[in-house]
């Protein structure tokens, strides 16, 4: 996450809501808490994304994904030059499995869903900024409050408002699942044409698959 | 990160850069280091002339002691401390030694050091200011509502 000052205006908001209204909360607690919301809040959205690129080449089928920051938690997809999806699986987090291997060398990305690694180690977590500054008011301010509310004989022990804000925050978390999926448009499709009748796979006879160029118009 | 604080519009420039926002608790200079919790409790036990009643091994040690019971009461003060180990420190000298701890729970581990060092004594008014320490301790540490202070008087009394 940049460190800009308008950034930080935000994470200070956000504590200092927590803090105002949770008495006698602990920081380490709250940097726990927010560290376990955002990791809950990214394995559920898949909001944090990010297209690592790198090249194939022939006879090999895994490849190990270097992300920028963050944690690499499952595959969005992968793209070939000409932006045509390739039938590829994340077996084990952070590489990439084809399902079948590729004749020549190519250039390809990969769209990976990620998450907060590094717990504890700096405050705040490296995550992107828009996440906070969006969703920093509903989602985690209501993660977090609910989280702590319910934690047992704490003086800010709140089981009623604790489920108020958990259930807000699981709303609130579905929100961004689906602004995720449908890539913060209105009213676009949320869901993604059928693969089985893209017009690039090989059955049919005519194998349009893995080669470069396409010969064919691919869409 | 930078730190709001003496830059902000309005704030007065202080000694103590201001540390809300990324946690550094080390620039926080009250109640920083050992000395300083044997100084102030040196007040609080009115015990600041030599030489001393209360010796500083002994103060030392009801130091420790309320960082040990502090880790029963607030374990997230120190199980998230990855620089320590989630351990709970101890110290063994009077110096300028950093002791880490949060500084909004500061002045409950000094309670928790004067009621322990004040439970050797054996008057009854030293017995009501233990009592009352050690409730102060237990409800800033725990967050409940702070008790009265022992010695006072009420109205019409």
């Amino acid at each position: 996450m940049s460190a800009t000052d308008n950034c930080e205006n935000y994470v200070v908001q956000l504590i200092g809501q927590v803090q105002s209204i949770l008495d006698g909360v602990s920081d380490a607690e709250m940097r726990v808490q927010l560290f376990d919301v955002l990791r809950e809040v990214f394995d559920n959205s898949n909001a944090w994304q990010e297209a690592i690129s790198f090249t194939v080449i022939p006879n090999l089928l895994d490849y190990r994904l270097e992300p920028v920051s963050g944690r690499i938690i499952r595959l969005s997809g992968v793209l070939d030059q000409n932006n045509v999806a390739q039938q590829a699986i994340m077996p084990i987090s952070g590489s990439i499995h084809f399902l079948y291997s590729y004749s020549n060398v190519q250039p390809m990305t990969a769209i990976v869903c990620k998450t907060v690694t590094d717990p504890l180690t700096c405050f705040p977590p490296d995550f992107p900024e828009s996440v906070l500054k969006d969703y920093g008011h509903s989602v985690l301010l209501d993660g977090m409050l609910g989280r702590l509310m319910s934690q047992p004989n704490q003086s800010y022990t709140d089981k009623q408002s604790g489920l108020f804000h958990w259930q807000r925050y699981r709303d609130a978390m579905m929100h961004m699942r689906v602004a995720t999926r449908v890539a913060n448009t209105i009213g676009a499709q949320a869901w993604g044409y059928p693969q089985q009748y893209r017009t690039t796979t090989q059955r049919g006879g005519i194998s349009t698959f893995n080669v470069n160029p396409a010969p064919t118009p691919l869409r | 990160m930078s730190t709001p604080g003496p830059g902000f519009p309005g704030a007065t420039t202080g000694t103590s850069p201001a540390y809300f926002g990324d946690f550094s608790d080390r620039n926080q200079p009250t109640l920083n280091s050992v000395s300083d919790y044997i100084a102030d409790a040196r007040v609080l036990l009115q015990d600041t002339i030599p030489p001393y009643r209360y010796d500083d091994p002994s103060l030392l040690t009801a130091m420790n002691i309320a960082l040990l019971s502090a880790s029963r009461i607030r374990s997230d003060l120190f199980v998230f401390n990855i620089r320590y180990k989630g351990q709970v420190p101890h110290f063994d000298n009077v110096d300028n030694t950093y002791v880490d701890m949060e500084p909004q729970f500061r002045n409950g581990i000094l309670y928790g050091l004067c009621a322990h060092a004040m439970m050797r004594d054996q008057e009854d008014y030293q017995d009501a200011r233990v009592t009352s320490f050690a409730a102060l301790y237990n409800s800033i540490l725990s967050g409940t509502a702070l008790p009265a202070m022992a010695g006072g008087s009420g109205p019409g009394r």
